[in-house]
């Protein structure tokens, strides 16, 4: 659905996107994660036609945005990091004015404007000047905005960035259900990364250049190190000098009656833990496979 | 067209909602057209018995019977040109309001993202 072939876009003398390459198929989340001024946003304008890469080439639909710009943009929603929404105006106003450029009939438009309004709770304000609206409720209005159309192609950055909790539940649920009843292609931009892990199906780690791009199995696979943790009947001190005589742990600690390990080839050496620990007279209660969080590989990743 | 026509009737909504645009182009054309023709005319009995003035302005004025009301009448004619000044104003301040509102309210961006002409 999405084809970014070599992309680069260099403003002067600084380089936001160095050549990046990826595909995005269709009814995928890709979540695009990166540090501030990692790109993350150029490259969301450069796929949505906004800006023309300085190298490169993109397909989106399979269509080249230099000949198809207004195809894409009639397939594409979009969520900037500011709701952008006119604020002299209501917020009907609003959604029926950005609507209008849409190839839609009139009565479909208003009963998709009245059916966003009322998922967001935003219904009973709709004749309410913008410049009234707070900060998350503009930000409900813009992703309305974004979905009005019924893309096929969502760009949203940083999505729930402006939202109270309950809101921001809202909104990854709505982007679940996109995903599972729409068929949606979604490109999502955030910092967020238990949001980019609970909704990605693959995951891309940009600085100026990609770092890395997996599912996130994938990235918890292939990590260096894996945890494991050991539930003890008695004391986990008991079993210290023991566990320390691994030469493949990494790393090693112990609270109450819980060690926690950091070992490389763990299939080999799990095995020959447990046999000592069970010839030592521990009675084990548990043994698991720490799986890495996003946001731990993630800082692996951006640091090294 | 139409899409140049939805955009042009939504500037004009919200410049219509946003008094700063259209509150200056409204006090000038009060100041030349209203205020400053009705502080002469208060003014003018004042002038007239001034015999320089009175003078000058039966020079002026020959052959008129009623000085007042031909001074009045001149006043008047010369301030209407003021009134030009609005249909002159009106763009020159429209322009760059709009512009300058879509990039306050980051609008731009998401109004080209749509199926518009941009080139």
């Amino acid at each position: 659905m999405i084809h970014a072939e070599n992309l680069s876009k260099k403003f002067g003398t600084i380089t936001a996107v160095d050549n990046i390459s990826f595909d995005i198929e269709k009814g995928q989340i890709f979540g695009f994660l990166g540090p501030n001024g990692a790109g993350k946003t150029t490259t969301i304008r450069m796929l949505s036609t906004l800006i023309a890469p300085t190298e490169g080439k993109i397909a989106i639909d399979g269509r080249d945005p230099k000949k198809d710009g207004e195809y894409i943009r009639s397939i594409i929603g979009i969520l900037t990091e500011t709701p952008g929404m006119y604020e002299k105006i209501s917020a009907y106003e609003n959604l029926n004015y950005f609507s209008s450029f849409y190839n839609i009939e009139e009565i479909r438009r208003k009963e998709s404007i009245e059916k966003f309004l009322k998922m967001f709770e935003l219904w009973e304000r709709r004749s309410d000047l913008v410049s009234t609206y707070s900060k998350g409720m503009k930000q409900k209005l813009a992703l309305s905005r974004a979905l009005i159309h019924q893309p096929k192609i969502l760009f949203l950055d940083e999505p729930t960035a402006a939202l109270d909790p309950e809101s921001a539940y809202m909104v990854r649920s709505f982007i679940e259900r996109l995903k599972e009843k729409e068929d949606i292609t979604i490109f999502l931009c955030t910092h967020n990364l238990e949001e980019a892990s609970n909704l990605s199906d693959v995951v891309c780690i940009i600085k100026s250049k990609i770092i890395k791009i997996a599912t996130l199995d994938e990235l918890q696979k292939n990590r260096k190190g894996k945890k494991v943790e050991i539930i003890l009947k008695d004391s986990s001190n008991k079993y210290l000098n023991l566990i320390k005589q691994f030469k493949e742990i990494t790393y090693i600690k112990t609270d109450e009656n819980k060690i926690s390990l950091s070992l490389e080839n763990p299939e080999n050496t799990n095995p020959m833990i447990i046999k000592k620990l069970v010839e030592a007279g521990a009675e084990i209660l548990y043994f698991n496979e720490v799986k890495a969080s996003l946001e731990e590989i993630y800082l692996e990743l951006i640091r090294s | 067209m139409k899409n140049a026509s939805r955009i042009f009737r939504k500037e004009i909504k919200e410049i219509l909602k946003n008094r700063s645009i259209w509150l200056p182009i409204l006090a000038v054309s009060i100041i030349f057209s209203v205020v400053f023709p009705a502080a002469l005319t208060l003014g003018l009995e004042g002038m007239i018995k001034d015999p320089d003035v009175a003078d000058f302005i039966k020079r002026v004025f020959q052959g008129t019977d009623n000085i007042q009301l031909a001074m009045l009448q001149f006043m008047i004619k010369q301030f209407m040109v003021f009134l030009l000044l609005i249909p002159a104003m009106l763009p020159s301040l429209i322009a760059p309001a709009s512009i300058v509102l879509e990039k306050e309210s980051n609008t731009l961006e998401p109004l080209i993202a749509t199926p518009i002409k941009t080139s």
